[in-house]
């Protein structure tokens, strides 16, 4: 199956390798998208794919802004106005993933019942232990990026020193 | 800025090449062509004392104030 199988609000994806040994990916979802996931299963929908592709873009903004990173401190760039940008933008995107986290299934709920695909599924809101991670993190990131512009205007500044 | 590097016309008036400065200073060519064009923001006080030594002259001659307001 394309996302797996449903097993207790996880996606379980188990791939057999010639009947040698196997490998096992797991989705689960928390929060207010835990109680969607188990709503849209038991509407007969699939949470894996309406719930899944949304959540991997966060981490698909995040990977490649730290390839960015990684990548102009590979070439030895490290104090640089691209460095900040790349941690600003991780920053922006953990505040992004609470709005997403928070109004996604909210928006899945309402497509649907205007749609009249499925009038069971819930309307659920729930500020949570992970939206609060999102936004530790966020502001984590911010805090490293303003630190990192004004090391760069130190450096500037020390290059500019004869 | 409103202060000015007059360090061309100095160089001028001993006749010395900016690169053979750079050499007695010990900087760059490159950085010393950062200070001629105005682009550097702090110059060390061992730098400018070299710079003296070497072309006889006050800090300002160098340097000038002029008010821009």
């Amino acid at each position: 199956m394309m996302f797996g199988e449903y097993v207790g609000n996880e996606y379980v994806l188990r791939i057999d390798w010639w009947g040698l040994f196997y490998s096992i990916l797991k989705v689960d979802f928390s929060g207010s998208w835990s109680l969607l996931t188990s709503s849209l299963h038991a509407a007969g929908f699939h949470p894996g794919l309406i719930l899944g592709t949304v959540e991997i873009l966060p981490y698909i903004f995040i990977y490649y802004f730290l390839y960015k990173l990684f990548s102009l401190y590979q070439q030895r760039k490290i104090f640089t106005a691209r460095n900040f940008k790349c941690l600003s933008s991780i920053a922006v995107v953990f505040i992004a993933w609470i709005v997403l986290s928070l109004f996604y299934p909210m928006l899945v709920a309402f497509i649907l019942r205007v749609a009249g695909l499925g009038n069971e599924v819930p309307y659920i809101l729930i500020l949570g232990d992970q939206e609060l991670k999102y936004a530790l993190l966020g502001m984590i990131f911010y805090c490293i990026a303003w630190v990192m512009r004004h090391a760069t205007e130190l450096e500037e500044e020390a290059e500019l020193t004869i | 800025m409103a202060i000015i590097i007059e360090l061309d016309v100095m160089l001028a008036k001993r006749k010395m090449k900016s690169t053979e400065l750079a050499e007695l200073i010990g900087i760059t060519p490159q950085n010393l062509s950062v200070l001629r064009s105005g682009r550097a923001k702090a110059i060390r006080f061992s730098t400018l004392n070299a710079i003296c030594q070497h072309l006889k002259c006050e800090p300002g001659d160098i340097l000038l104030y002029k008010d821009q307001a």
